[in-house]
Order: structure tokens, then sequence, then C-alpha cells
């Protein structure tokens, strides 16, 4: 193995999207970061520096903040298994190269713009208009009003997430899965092994990079969501749905206070970072 | 034998399954088919009781669609293009390369996975607010291209690759830029088609950006140009045709995938030795 | 093999995209040579009209008014104006691209607002104001509605031209009203006058017909809280200090409002979950005896009810007239360069002129009394049944942050009734909150 530096050739190969990076995404960020040290208004060029006060006041004095913190984390904690799992378990059954259609039927959820899938959503989980409550009734039970009742609305909008974004982690499976030796279940059907035993000692560990990869990607989005939620319950009921990124965006764009949703912008970020090198550091530990 | 029979087993629970699963779609079309008038009555059935194309065929009536649809297919043609070159490049270079400064390059371009992009956008728009730069498709692709998962994706994916492969034909006199194009991207042809797919869904499906950066009516996308149709209440007064919006927005992206998701799957396993 | 030929494909499609984005991609511009550009930023949604029809009476929509009347406006002005739509919002996200491309220093040359969103505007000196400009356009203050004339001023200087008023309505089911009883000999619908006398109805009708007495979107848009605003006023208090400055929340008067709803709902009057369009179904299917719905929707359930269809105005049921009701008007924001006001009020002053053409066609109350009493508007189907809403409309407090105020109170409320929280603990907690974010 050459250890050695190729310093110049790994440049080039970075360098293109290392600027398109530079321009468009690093300095948005930090240009966030240093409004958020302001008050700063949306509208009008009124910027007055008040240092470190935002973070002060959205740990010590905003209820709000947590209270969307905690339906984050709710929501992180709850989605990601039920996602990442589904995931896993539709790749399994739709790796090989027969299964097209299925493959296009489970996928064809991913393409829908948000505004499609909340809409369809929102009216599937209507008491009134939704196929499920017709469902329910069919089967003599009374139809159940998700979006209103503060115990079922993060469930109904982490069903729509799911329905929407599987797509995403049974894509990554699937390649995933390519790249593990189908000799390796042959040999193991030969040793007689179950499909349970091939699956602990074959799939998973080959899967590893991917299940990584699909992780992160999985935490990171759920942290983010905001479109499904906004759409579908508003933050509601009783404010029991809203998410960080609602609030973020109310904030700054329907309150005006852009230093302040800056401020909790790089919190959130400060939070993601910390739980992918969390996870990074973790996996990396079996590594090698 | 034993593997064939694996297969068509898990075929038979797919099916109901995937069947189940679509059940929200074909509702999709059957409203996007149905009158606005009739499905403000009742929005619940699975069977159109009375079809009409009206609801499709306006959307070709109002605005500009074919001009959107061109928008959309340029912007995100050429975004999912760069995308797929410069990140897998990047990814290259950090899965493959040893290099000074890997330690803080690989985390900086994961970092901008988590960047809240509804928060930070404003200075974005401010940037080329100053350049003059909306209305233009430089504004609508440069920003996405920007967004690093396919430099997480492909290097997850390139790490895989053994790398006896590569050395091999280092061997032979070959160069990183060599080994890199007939070598390792081949390889990863699943991972590369994955983050194609994906880069090209998202950046059809792009709302925030090009609403604001692409004001002009002639400069909208598909997902800009359908939405600026929507009258108030639209889901009451017309659910039908924002399906039917909705319906043809998302064509095109379905096409694509059931064309290339071939591609996810490789015939033979990369360390059997076939090519 | 298949492999490079895709790449030859993908770099050939890269040659070819990167010569479009060069060559700037910004499409031709609509402007017109000698003549003068206006940028128009609005919601309203989008039309099947062509670029010339100009004739109002074949509109069906309100996109289609308007769309007509600036085609109208860019066909017949004689000073070489044209109007440009810009903006690709819908509804909901109008303000957000209209505060983007204020922050940017780019705002259009005309946006139509809501009257509760104008002093977040003109208290950062956002707005031109249309004084200047009155007598030179004919345009009559004394001629406008009190409200209207509220909804477009801020201190003593007028910000925008008013548009019209939109309230809530009693949509109203004269077929179940008359099975329950509640009709009288001449063919008028009784409505109630108090609190006790709407429950009573609402039993009557529960026991005659079966159908919900009340419906509305109370868990949706903020349509079944504005419900609540209605009553406080009704009963002589008001959500926030005149002045703006504190919260007035926790008063007896909001809790009557308050009880008054969950009661309705605890007593099946009305159900709680419906949002807006299960309430309008419920409605149109005949379900429903009464929908409280905006002005925006007569035109629209008049073509559509299977049965005999009333829009009537909100009834006085506490001491005082009043109904909940926002405005449409059109205003020109301020120019840093390139300014182009007096054009700009052309097209102002224009639809000014036809805020006659826009009520008939949509429903919406106008802004001009005399328009209001004047003969196009009689002729119309329902108008003359609501035209005291007119009179009888209150505006949201002309405060800032109002958006963040209604949010707050939707949610509180809504508690009450969604997540079974205590009244007192919610207008509690609406008035801390509320006070927090007022300026």
């Amino acid at each position: 193995m050459v250890k050695q530096f190729e310093n110049p050739v790994a440049y080039t190969f970075l360098g293109p999207f290392f600027v398109i990076y530079l321009l468009f995404t690093v300095y948005p960020v930090f240009q966030g970061l240093y409004m958020s040290f302001f008050e700063w208004d949306l509208l009008s060029p009124q910027h007055t520096f008040v240092g470190l006060r935002n973070y002060m006041a959205m740990f010590f004095n905003d209820q709000s903040f947590w209270r969307s913190m905690i339906n984050t984390l709710q929501f992180v904690l709850i989605s990601s298994p039920i996602i990442i799992g589904t995931g896993l378990l539709l790749a399994l059954g739709l790796s090989r190269s027969k299964g097209a259609i299925l493959r296009t039927m489970f996928f064809s959820s991913y393409v829908l713009s948000v505004a499609v899938v909340t809409l369809i959503w929102g009216f599937m989980l209507n008491p009134q208009q939704g196929l499920l409550g017709a469902a329910m009734q069919l089967f003599g039970l009374e139809p159940l009003a998700w979006l209103t009742n503060p115990r079922l609305a993060m469930y109904g909008i982490v069903l729509a997430t799911l329905w929407w974004t599987v797509g995403f982690n049974m894509v990554l499976f699937i390649a995933g899965l390519q790249d593990i030796d189908g000799y390796l279940y042959e040999a193991a059907t030969l040793d007689g092994a179950g499909p349970w035993r091939k699956f602990v000692s074959i799939t998973l560990p080959g899967l590893k990079n991917t299940i990584n990869l699909v992780t992160i990607l999985q935490v990171i989005a759920s942290f983010q969501i905001f479109g499904q939620v906004y759409i579908m319950t508003r933050g509601g009921p009783g404010g029991t749905t809203r998410v960080l990124i609602q609030y973020i965006y109310e904030t700054g764009f329907r309150d005006f206070r852009l230093g302040y949703s800056s401020a909790m912008s790089i919190l959130l970020f400060i939070l993601m970072f910390g739980a992918s090198l969390l996870q990074l550091k973790i996996s990396q530990r079996g590594d090698k | 034998m034993r593997l064939s029979k694996k297969i068509s087993g898990s075929m038979i629970i797919m099916i109901p399954i995937a069947i189940i699963w679509v059940i929200p779609l074909v509702w999709m079309i059957v409203l996007a088919l149905t009158p606005n008038e009739l499905v403000q009555q009742n929005t619940i059935r699975l069977l159109p009781v009375q079809t009409t194309l009206a609801n499709l065929w306006s959307v070709f009536q109002k605005g500009l669609t074919l001009r959107w649809l061109t928008n959309s297919i340029i912007v995100t043609g050429v975004t999912t293009i760069l995308v797929v070159l410069s990140q897998s490049m990047a990814a290259y270079a950090l899965a493959r390369i040893p290099f000074r400064g890997r330690s803080i390059v690989y985390p900086l371009f994961i970092a901008g996975l988590m960047v809240p992009r509804e928060a930070m956008f404003i200075p974005l728009f401010l940037m080329f607010a100053r350049l003059d730069g909306h209305n233009t498709y430089t504004a609508l692709i440069l920003p996405r291209v920007a967004i690093p998962l396919g430099v997480f994706l492909v290097t997850q994916f390139m790490y895989a690759i053994p790398k006896e492969i590569e050395e091999a034909v280092q061997i032979d006199g070959a160069n990183r830029w060599t080994a890199f194009w007939k070598i390792i991207m081949p390889m990863s042809l699943p991972a590369l088609t994955a983050l194609a797919l994906f880069t090209f869904i998202q950046t059809w499906n792009d709302y925030l950006w090009p609403l604001v950066s692409a004001n002009r009516r002639e400069m909208f996308t598909i997902t800009t140009g359908l939405a600026s149709l929507q009258g108030n209440f639209a889901q009451a007064m017309e659910l039908g045709s924002l399906m039917a919006r909705g319906l043809i927005a998302a064509l095109p992206l379905l096409i694509l995938f059931f064309l290339f998701q071939k591609h996810l799957i490789r015939g033979i396993s990369m360390t059997s030795g076939g090519k | 093999m298949k492999v490079q030929k895709s790449l030859m494909l993908v770099l050939c499609i890269m040659v070819i995209g990167g010569a479009m984005i060069w060559a700037g991609g910004g499409g031709e511009s609509q402007i017109s040579t000698g003549g003068i550009t206006l940028s128009l930023a609005r919601f309203f949604g989008d039309s099947n009209v062509s670029d010339d029809t100009t004739d109002v009476s074949q509109a069906v929509t309100e996109a289609d008014v308007i769309q007509i009347l600036t085609n109208k406006f860019n066909a017949e002005n004689d000073k070489g104006i044209t109007v440009v739509r810009l903006g690709g919002a819908e509804w909901g996200s109008y303000y957000d691209a209209l505060n983007t491309s204020f922050a940017g220093g780019t705002p259009p040359d005309i946006a139509v607002m809501h009257g509760s969103n104008l002093p977040d505007y003109t208290a950062r000196g956002l707005i031109q104001p249309i004084d200047p400009y009155l007598s030179q356009f004919n345009i009559d203050p004394s001629d406008w509605t009190d409200p209207a004339r509220g909804a477009v001023m801020d201190g003593d200087s007028y910000f925008g031209v008013p548009f019209d008023l939109h309230a809530n309505l009693f949509h109203v089911n004269v077929d179940l009203f008359r099975q329950a009883g509640l009709v009288d000999d001449a063919g008028t619908v009784i409505l109630p006058r108090s609190r006790e006398e709407f429950f009573a109805q609402a039993e009557q009708m529960k026991e005659a017909t079966g159908a919900w007495y009340f419906a509305t979107d109370a868990s949706q848009f903020p349509i079944g809280v504005r419900l609540m605003f209605t009553l406080v006023w009704q009963q002589g208090s008001d959500l926030v200090s005149r002045d703006g400055s504190r919260a007035t929340i926790n008063t007896p008067e909001a809790r009557e409002a308050v009880d008054f709803m969950v009661s309705m709902f605890n007593q099946e009057f009305a159900n709680p979950d419906f949002n807006y369009t299960a309430a309008e179904e419920t409605f149109l299917s005949g379900n429903a005896a009464i929908l409280m719905n905006g002005t925006w929707a007569v035109d629209q359930y008049n073509r559509q009810a299977q049965f005999e269809y009333q829009a009537l105005d909100f009834p006085t049921l506490y001491n005082q007239p009043a109904v909940w009701a926002n405005s449409h008007l059109w205003v020109m924001p301020v120019q840093q360069k390139n300014e182009q006001y007096e054009a700009a009020m052309e097209f102002l002053a224009f639809l000014h002129e036809h805020t006659g053409s826009w009520a008939a066609g949509t429903g919406h109350l106008a802004p001009r009394t005399s328009v209001l009493t004047g003969a196009e508007l009689q002729q119309v189907a329902q108008r003359s049944n609501y035209a005291d809403t007119a009179n009888i409309a209150v505006l949201v407090p002309a405060i800032q942050n109002w958006q963040a105020v209604e949010d707050i109170l939707k949610e509180e409320i809504e508690s009450t009734w969604l997540t079974g929280k205590s009244i007192n603990n919610a207008l509690r907690d609406a008035d801390r909150r509320i006070n927090e974010v007022l300026r």
C-alpha cells in the first residue's frame, strides 16, 4: 500500500466541486452565522448587533423553542427506525433483476412533490373524506381523526413521510446489496445455514457502509422535516407537532426576525453535526 | 435452485403490499380524471363515477406549461450531470487517494447536508441579487450542485471497491484519471444511478428557491409554474385540477425511474471476476 | 462500451447545456419598446383567459376577473403602460416571495396585500403613500366605507387603494331551515339573535332533520377561530388594545366566546374535526344547515348548491353587530431606483374604478359606497342578501405582527376543543404569548 500523499492529484479531483461548495454552501452558512449575532430585520436594513443575546434567549427564555426541539426529537426517534427498517425490508425483497415493476411501484411515491403528498395524505387521514376512514368503517370501526388528535397527529405525519420517502432508502439498500458477493450466500447454503443466519452473518456486515449512509441521511432528513408538518397540521393541534424548522421559518419569515432565526438554524446544524459525528465514530470503531 | 425459490417467495409477499402501497396514487389519478364539481361533493372514491380529461388538458392551456417543462428539463438535467461528475470526482479523492487535509475536507463536505435550507437561503438570495443574477438558469443550477449528497453517497460506495483492482491498472502504467474513468466509475454504476435519480427528482421538485429566484413567468420551473395556477382554497374548489397538475409534474420522473432503475442492479458481483 | 457511449452523450448534453446557460436563459422579457413596463405581484391564481380577453362578464373565478382587468388596462390605457405579472407562488407562499423581494431590494412596482399585513410594511417605510396622487387620479376617500378606509390608513396617510372587503357570512341551506320550522311565512330565514336562540335553534334542527346546525373549518385554516373574534367584538371587547401595546385576551368576553364554541362542539351541533373541505362538503351535500365561510364562496355555492341557498349576514348574537373581515388592497412599494409611481397609479386608479366588476365577479364586498349602492351590484345574485355586511364588518387590529398574533390565537383556542385544554389556561397562555410578540 502506497502511503504517501498524492496531494496534487487529489486536489484536482476535489477542485471543481470544492469551489462550487465554498461559494454556494459555505458562504451562506457563514453569512447566517454572522446574522445570528444581530437583531436582523428581514424587510428593512435595520441590523443591531446583540452579541450572544439570541442564543441566550433561545436557551433560557423560549418555551416554544424547547417544545419544537422536543417535537423534532420525537419525530426523529420514531420515524428513523421505521423508515430505515422498511427500506431495508423492501430492498431485500426487490434486489433481483426481475423486480422492475414492483420497484417502480414502491418508488413511485418518492417522485411526487411535497405539495402533492401532503394533499393526498391530508385527505387520506381525514375522518370524513379519507380512504383510511372509509376503510375503517368497512371493518366496523370508528374513523380516526388523525391530524386533529394530539396523540395521533405525529404518527399521521410519520405515516405520510414513510410512504413518501422510503423509496430513497430502498434504492440505496438495493445498490448496497449489489456489492455483496453472491457466492457467500451459496457457500452458506451448502453449509446448511438458514435465511436468518445468512442475513445476520452475510447481509448485515456486507451492508455496513450502506447502513451507515442511510442512517445518517435519514436522521439528518428527519431533523429537517418541515413541509409535511407545515401543510398537514401547521404544527397543531395545539402546537404538538410544531417542529424546529417550522419555528425557524416562522421566526424569520412571519415575525421578520432573521437574526434569531439564524441562531436557531446554527444550533440545529450543530446538533445534527454532533449526532452524525457520533454515529461515524461508533461505526468506525468496528472498522479495519 | 433454492435461490430462485427464495426469489419467488418474496415476490408473493411483495405483490399485495405493492398494490396497497399504490392505492393513494390510484386515488390521486382517479381524482385527476374527475370533474372538480363532483369532487367537491365527495372525495372518497376509488372508482370514478364520471371521467374527464379536462383537468389534464387545461394544464397545457393555461400558462406556459411547455416552456416550464423545458426550463425544468434544462435546469434539472444540467444540475444532475454536474452533480454526478463533480461530486464523484471529489468522492474518488476522498475514498481512494490519500492526501493532506482529508480529515478536514470530508467532515466539511458532510456538514453541508445539515444546513437547514429554509433558514439559510436569504444570504444566497442576496448574493445573486447583488450580481443581478436572478431569473437565470445559472442561479437555479449552481446552488443545487453545491448540495453534497453525492459526495457522501459515492464516497461510502467507493470505499467498498477492492484496492487490488486499481493497483493492477496502475502497475500497467495508467494514472489516476484513467483508473477513475475506466475502472472506478463503471464499477460504481449502482451508486451513480442512485445519485442521478435522487438529484434529478429533488431538483425537479424544488420549490422554494425557484420561487424566489425565478419570478418571471417565462422562467418558472414546472413546479413553481403549476403552483402559480392555484386559486384560493384550491383544495376545496379544484382538487381534481390540483391532482392533475401533480400527476403531470411527476410523470416524467416516474418514467425516468422506470427506464434507469435497471442500472441499480449489478448483473454480476464485483468480486467474482466478471466485467 | 455502453457506459462509454452514455458518457459521450452526457458530455454532449453538458456542452449544450453550458451553452444554454451562458446564453442567459432569461427568456424574452415582455418589455414593450418605448413603453413603460410595470411589474405586478399578486395571488388569486392563474386564469384560462387569453391575453386579449377584456370582457369582464366572461369571468368565472377571482383569477379570471383580475386577469381580464389587467388585460383591459394593458389594451386600453393611452400611456403605453404594460402590466406584467411576476411570481409563481401559490397562496401560502405569496408573502414569502414578496418579502424576499423586499429583502433583496427589488420589490415589484405594484403588489396586492391583505389589510392585516399592511402595518408590517408601512411601519418600515416600505410603501409609498398615495396622498399626493388622490386628486390627480380622481380617487375620493370619502366614497370609501369606513372599514375600507381603515384598511389602507396608517396615521394620517393612505397607503394603498382598497379593492374589497371579504367577511364571514352565514351560508344557509334554506330547505333545512324550512324543515326545522325556522322559516317564517314571508319565506325569510329566521336567524338567532342571541346565544340562547342559537342553541335552541340548533336543538330544533337536530331533532327535525338530524343535520349539523353549524359547520365551519375548525381545524385547518384560521376560519373557525375567527368566529371567536366575531363573538368578542359583538360583546364590545377586543383582542388587543387599540394602540396595539397589550393583549386583551384574558377577559370575560373572550371566555364567553370560547365557551360558546366549545359548548357548540360538545353538544354536537358542530364538528370540531372538520377541515375546510370537510365542512364545505358537508354543507353542499345537504348535511349542514349553516356553513360559516367567507364571501369568496358565494358564487361557487350559488352555482353548485342543489338546495335553496342564501348568503346572509352574520347575525348579531350579543350587544352589537360585528363580523370578522379582512381586505385586499393594492400598494406601490417604495423603489430604490427606477420609480414609476405615476404609471403605477394609473393602474391603481383603474382598479379602483372597477371594484364593481370585482365585487360582481367574486362575491367580495366593494369598498366604495357608490359602488355598493350602485346598479351594477344590485343585479347580481345573492348580493342584496348580505349587503349589510359592508357596514358591520370589523377589521382585525392594525398592528405589526398580526400574523403571529392570529397564529397564537388559533393554536391556543383550538386547543380547547382539540386537545381538551381548559379555557382559562388557553386564554392565559394566549395573552402571555401575544404580549411577547407585540411591538
